[in-house]
């Protein structure tokens, strides 16, 4: 079943699915981050697929350390493109252009990850991973040959 | 007179490095001139094994673009080689 049409979470539901505390949850709505949360008729917290899909993007943006400050600004970009300030749309700018470069060097990563592995699965005497993160590209062991 | 810089790109304990080595320097001697090799050890040079698209060793870059990753045989290496030598000759005149 798609989460658009499953039925809203409790909120200790939310926190296995997320990895996030109930506290942190509670909190993200007192600040604004999450709009109000519905509620049952007994006033237990109610999780609609919206609210799953701004958790996880607010998850995603603490991954790469933006403030909650940012996050919130990121968000209402989020909410609304054409109506969002030119203050909220020259931080999404620069944090675009952040996850860009990270990008990169994740891509990097992983290619350089990738090498060693093959070096490793290719290797006769023991695997030269280690010796590579230990060692860097530094150049030192560049041998011209005459 | 232009050269054709080969960098053969090697790893510890890397069984097929030797023979494309081999390889490699039979051709170089085999030109005589404007052919010099640089033996580069992968795991030192991870950045710019990576940059070049370096996935396995042996690996033969030549004139600073990846041409094989493995070991060819002497007839493929050769015609390789030649191709390139042709170009960069080609080039220079």
């Amino acid at each position: 079943m798609s989460e658009r049409a499953a039925r809203p979470l409790p909120i200790g539901a939310v926190t296995r699915l997320l990895g996030l505390s109930a506290d942190t949850l509670r909190y993200y709505e007192k600040i604004g981050l999450l709009p109000r949360v519905g509620r049952t008729a007994s006033g237990l917290r109610r999780y609609g697929a919206r609210d799953l899909s701004r958790l996880r993007f607010i998850r995603r943006a603490q991954t790469m350390n933006f403030t909650l400050a940012e996050i919130g600004a990121l968000l209402r970009f989020r909410e609304d493109p054409s109506g969002a300030r030119p203050r909220v749309r020259e931080l999404t700018a620069r944090k675009f252009s952040e996850v860009e470069r990270r990008l990169g060097e994740l891509e990097h990563l992983r290619d350089e990850l990738r090498l060693l592995l093959n070096l490793c699965a290719a290797s006769r005497d023991g695997c030269p991973v280690i010796e590579g993160i230990e060692e860097g590209g530094d150049g030192s062991r560049r041998r011209p040959k005459p | 007179m232009r050269t054709l810089e080969i960098e053969l790109f090697t790893s510890p304990g890397c069984p097929r490095c030797a023979r494309l080595r081999t390889l490699v320097d039979a051709y170089a001697a085999r030109a005589r001139s404007g052919v010099h090799v640089c033996v580069v050890d992968v795991v030192a040079e991870l950045d710019r094994a990576v940059e070049l698209g370096v996935r396995a060793t042996p690996a033969l870059v030549v004139d600073g673009r990846l041409v094989l990753t493995g070991t060819p045989t002497p007839a493929r290496l050769r015609s390789l080689l030649d191709e390139r030598l042709g170009r960069s000759r080609g080039k220079r005149e």
